[in-house]
């Protein structure tokens, strides 16, 4: 085979080595991969710990949420029921919506592809541990925190989009919208934390020999997953930073009286909004496309279809999201645009529901409780993805836009899509992380109570929709022909909570902590999850050379169990892992893992404290959890880019990698690229909003500065981006004073993003244009304080480089952190020209 | 990157198409109407131009898949193949309310 990095592939035939292991070798992993005691279960950061606490948190959710909706079922069992004042409707059923979607759906996912992807890739632990730790305790933080906003009377009551103006301070006064804003905005922050660490993972972190062809197809569903969150989320991130920063300092971004207007907020939520949905739902069909082919015993049918319907789906999803504007008044062509695409994303949806059809036709599929949820899972899917091809067609929408079938609907795709493969997830791989199956008769109660109370529930409201019951009320009157089918949903939903109420004493029951833990391959899965595992992960890191290792490499699990593979010890004596390239995953370099550490723990609380502090307007504290978040960030970040003494180490049978590397090669520098597509997606929507605004009202826009001053800034911005680039070249000369040079023009370069924005801001001051007078005003403010935070960061990065050359770190073999903050500083750069030349030059001078 | 290109190369033709059939008939929309004939032809060259496009992508990915002789490779050649003839539909299928009206 070809070598994509210049390494010997015929290095492989070493392997399985065939003398004794050293002795101690497994006694030094467990060792470094030692299970927490005491305080030390808060700071664990290893996947194995961390990815059981972020599935239980999920599932936490999802019980609560579900409880919500309990509630909301109880109070539309009959008409004019008194069971809920309408106030606490509203809340209940916003706090529902986005407790599933931001807190159980999105996070339950991610949690999954922490907890399973470094086994099922042959690695060690994700890339940035301490990164899914801080992901984690923020969401966990931040969402019990939005959710015990419902006893104080502050839950959010606007629904789980939000719209404005009735979310605007007019129509929403109080703080309940501020506690979505900021509660949903900071969560989605844990939620790209997650999806960095998991695309490093899943593109740097794979076994020898695992080539995209024989990657397992729910790490190329999280792979998508995760690329879709990187594109989609900014776009919630954009949105509910305008309307926070509309309702506090009342910048009229969809304020049509000023020049706003309430359907940007509309684009930029759906924006994300419905990629979420196939975001929710990529991860779920991976365990679906894992979890059949294991049932049925027989490989995937249409591999390399599925692969591609999955990244279809991921792109044609960005292309759906005004269909939820169909009644909007936007013009027909348009509509009809989002139509066709609306349909069009049924085709990769099908492809996956016929390769299901067909593994289970080929096999022998065994009807066990994950079996039973993946094919109750994949009929619930078609049944909401057919009036999801209905609610596609525009007149169709019309009629039956904010009523009940809408309800239904949306149930029908993300329960069949997300919740029932999920409970299959948790039954096909419980017995890999807690070592006990659930029990099967259990299983089956609660598999069948789940799904007669999912159609008991949802089936009767595509009626009660299309009869006019809108979605949202708290009450409706007698005598519409809509109280037998409410009572029946009511009932299905007291059936539905039966089976949760089920599994929940099945979990308890298998996480007891007594009994035999021996229950190994127990449904004979292929792949590398099923090796027998410590919290090292595998044993030695094995060379794949099929797509269903277990299956078909004989001996796999006694040879990697005995050490024949790669890194079978310990090779510098501290938690470590193999980088491999990113198509045909030959090994590259050895990546120093992090110990377990409080910082991330501590960064997560004070982050979390940022936020929500700000909800209650309480500013001084905020800024102060807000400072010492920092402090903690940077602490964490101290020990970070330390080489080790040697600089090559053998990683098993005589093949040596180097144990540091800088560049483009390096995962840390992945890291980078990927949060600055975050930040990159995050301008380019505002430099949309901007255009959308102007669009609106164009006669109203007033000219900007003159020219002169824009070529000011742009040259400063030019000149930043250029000593950023030459502050890395001076570093890597190895000279006396490089160290010090380098820090100098980086210092220089940071002082150059910042006083060109001051150019740029005192420039517009001048004009006389105010961001609370009109929306051009706002949206030319709004992106000069985008602007202004990348120049904080940068200010902060200055001052942490000078601090790194004062402590000696600033050296030509420990490169990567200059390198890191040159990117950001050449990315701050090209977004303050991006920004300068599109208020300056659009609409025209 | 390059292999990554290539393998996604007709779903990043379809988005393409897909942003800019939206931000023609948009632009339309503010300078005079969506629907107005000469932006709704103007739309329609451009669904032209990318149709060939993610045509030139099935044919070269599929001359390809058949010479490579590595499994990866050829998988990475199967896949633009797949994406190519995805987009040739799928961009057809949203030229339609422009050739057709709606």
């Amino acid at each position: 085979m070809k070598s994509e990095t210049g390494f010997d592939p015929a290095l492989y035939d070493r392997f399985p080595t065939t003398e004794e292991r050293p002795e101690g070798e497994l006694e030094t992993l467990e060792a470094l991969w030692c299970r927490p005691r005491g305080w030390g279960w808060f700071t664990a950061i290893n996947n194995n710990f961390v990815g059981v606490y972020y599935v239980g948190a999920a599932m936490l959710f999802f019980v609560l949420a579900g409880l919500l909706a309990v509630l909301m079922r109880t109070q539309l069992a009959v008409p004019m029921n008194g069971f809920l004042p309408q106030e606490t409707y509203n809340q209940l059923f916003t706090v529902h919506g986005t407790m599933m979607m931001f807190l159980f759906a999105v996070p339950a996912v991610e949690a999954l592809g922490v907890l399973l992807l470094p086994q099922m890739l042959g690695a060690r632990d994700l890339p940035f541990p301490r990164l899914s730790a801080y992901a984690f305790w923020a969401y966990l933080i931040g969402g019990l925190a939005f959710f015990c906003s419902l006893f104080f009377g502050l839950a959010p009551n606007g629904g789980w989009f939000m719209y404005p103006p009735l979310s605007s301070l007019e129509f929403s006064p109080g703080i309940n919208a501020d506690f979505w804003l900021l509660g949903i905005g900071f969560i989605e922050i844990s939620a790209i934390a997650g999806a960095i660490e998991i695309i490093v993972g899943i593109l740097r972190n794979r076994a020898p020999g695992m080539t995209l062809d024989k990657m397992p197809i729910f790490a190329w569903a999280m792979l998508i997953f995760a690329c879709m969150i990187i594109i989609a989320f900014p776009s919630i991130i954009l949105s509910t930073l305008l309307l926070e920063i509309e309702r506090a300092l009342g910048w009229p971004f969809f304020d049509p009286l000023k020049g706003g207007d309430p359907l940007l907020w509309q684009h930029l939520f759906w924006f994300f909004g419905h990629p979420e949905v196939y975001i929710i739902f990529l991860p779920a069909a991976g365990a679906m496309s894992t979890i059949i082919p294991a049932m049925a015993r027989t490989p995937l049918v249409g591999y390399r279809l599925v692969v591609l319907a999955m990244l279809a789906t991921g792109f044609i999803s960005f292309g759906v999201w005004a269909h939820h504007m169909f009644t909007t008044g936007m013009p027909t062509i348009s509509t009809s645009f989002f139509s066709s695409a609306s349909m069009a994303v049924s085709l990769p949806a099908g492809v996956q529901v016929f390769a299901w059809i067909a593994t289970i036709a080929a096999g022998r599929m065994r009807f066990n409780t994950p079996g039973l949820f993946a094919v109750g899972g994949l009929t619930i899917f078609v049944m909401g993805g057919l009036t999801g091809v209905m609610v596609a067609m525009v007149p169709f929408d019309w009629q039956a836009h904010d009523s009940y079938f809408i309800v239904a609907h949306l149930h029908y795709v993300l329960i069949g899509g997300m919740v029932f493969p999920m409970f299959a997830a948790i039954y096909y791989w419980l017995p890999m992380s807690s070592s006990r199956p659930l029990s099967e008769r259990l299983g089956k109660w609660v598999f069948w109570l789940m799904f007669a109370g999912m159609h008991l529930t949802f089936l009767p409201m595509h009626l009660t929709g299309l009869m006019g019951m809108p979605r949202r009320v708290y009450t409706y009157l007698p005598d519409r022909g809509w109280e037998i089918p409410n009572l029946i949903s009511t009932v299905g939903a007291f059936i539905f909570a039966t089976a949760v109420l089920l599994w929940i004493i099945d979990m308890a029951r298998n996480f007891r902590p007594f009994g035999p833990r021996d229950s190994g391959n127990v449904f004979d899965g292929p792949g590398l999850e099923w090796l027998p595992t410590g919290l090292y992960s595998v044993r030695s890191i094995p060379i794949v050379t099929s797509r269903h290792p277990l299956w078909d490499q004989k001996d796999l699990a006694r040879n990697v169990e005995a050490g024949r593979y790669f890194l079978p010890n310990s090779a510098t004596g501290e938690r470590e892992t193999i980088v491999t390239s990113t198509l045909n995953a030959e090994p590259q370099y050895l990546q120093r893992l992090p110990k377990p550490s409080g910082w991330p723990l501590w960064g997560a609380v004070f982050t979390a404290g940022l936020f929500l502090l700000l909800t209650v307007k309480a500013y001084t504290p905020s800024i102060i959890s807000g400072v010492l978040a920092l402090y903690c960030i940077l602490q964490w970040c101290w020990f970070l880019d330390r080489p080790h003494a040697g600089k090559t180490a053998d990683i098993g049978a005589g093949i040596r990698v180097p144990t540091y590397v800088s560049g483009p090669s390096s995962h840390g520098w992945w890291a980078a690229v990927i949060t600055l597509v975050v930040a990159g997606m995050v301008g380019a929507l505002m430099g949309f909003s901007y255009v959308f605004l102007w669009s609106r009202s164009p006669d109203q826009w007033a000219p900007p500065p003159e020219l002169g001053s824009m070529a000011l800034v742009l040259a400063g911005y030019a000149a930043a981006a250029g000593l950023a680039w030459a502050s890395c070249r001076a570093l890597r000369l190895e000279r006396p004073r490089s160290g010090m040079i380098a820090t100098l023009l980086m210092v220089v370069a940071a002082a150059l993003i910042v006083g060109s924005l001051g150019a740029d801001v005192q420039a517009w001051i001048g004009t006389g244009l105010r961001p609370t007078v009109h929306a051009q005003g706002a949206t030319v403010y709004a992106l000069l304080a985008w602007q202004a935070w990348f120049a904080v960061i940068v200010a902060i990065m200055g001052f942490y480089i000078v601090l790194r050359w004062l402590a000696g770190h600033m050296q030509a073999d420990r490169p990567t952190t200059g390198d890191i903050i040159a990117l950001f500083i050449v990315y701050a750069a090209t977004q303050g020209t991006f920004f300068t030349l599109l208020v300056r030059l659009f609409p025209g001078v | 990157m390059g292999r990554w290109a290539w393998m996604l190369g007709g779903l990043i033709v379809w988005a393409i198409h897909f942003m800019g059939v939206y931000a023609i008939a948009s632009l339309a929309d503010v300078v005079s109407r969506a629907d107005d004939f000469a932006w709704r032809m103007t739309g329609l060259a451009f669904s032209g131009v990318c149709l060939l496009a993610a045509l030139a992508i099935v044919v070269v990915a599929g001359l390809r898949s058949r010479e490579a002789p590595e499994a990866p490779v050829r998988f990475g050649d199967q896949l633009a193949l797949l994406g190519g003839g995805l987009a040739v539909v799928t961009i057809l299928w949203q030229a339609m309310p422009t050739l057709i009206g709606f």
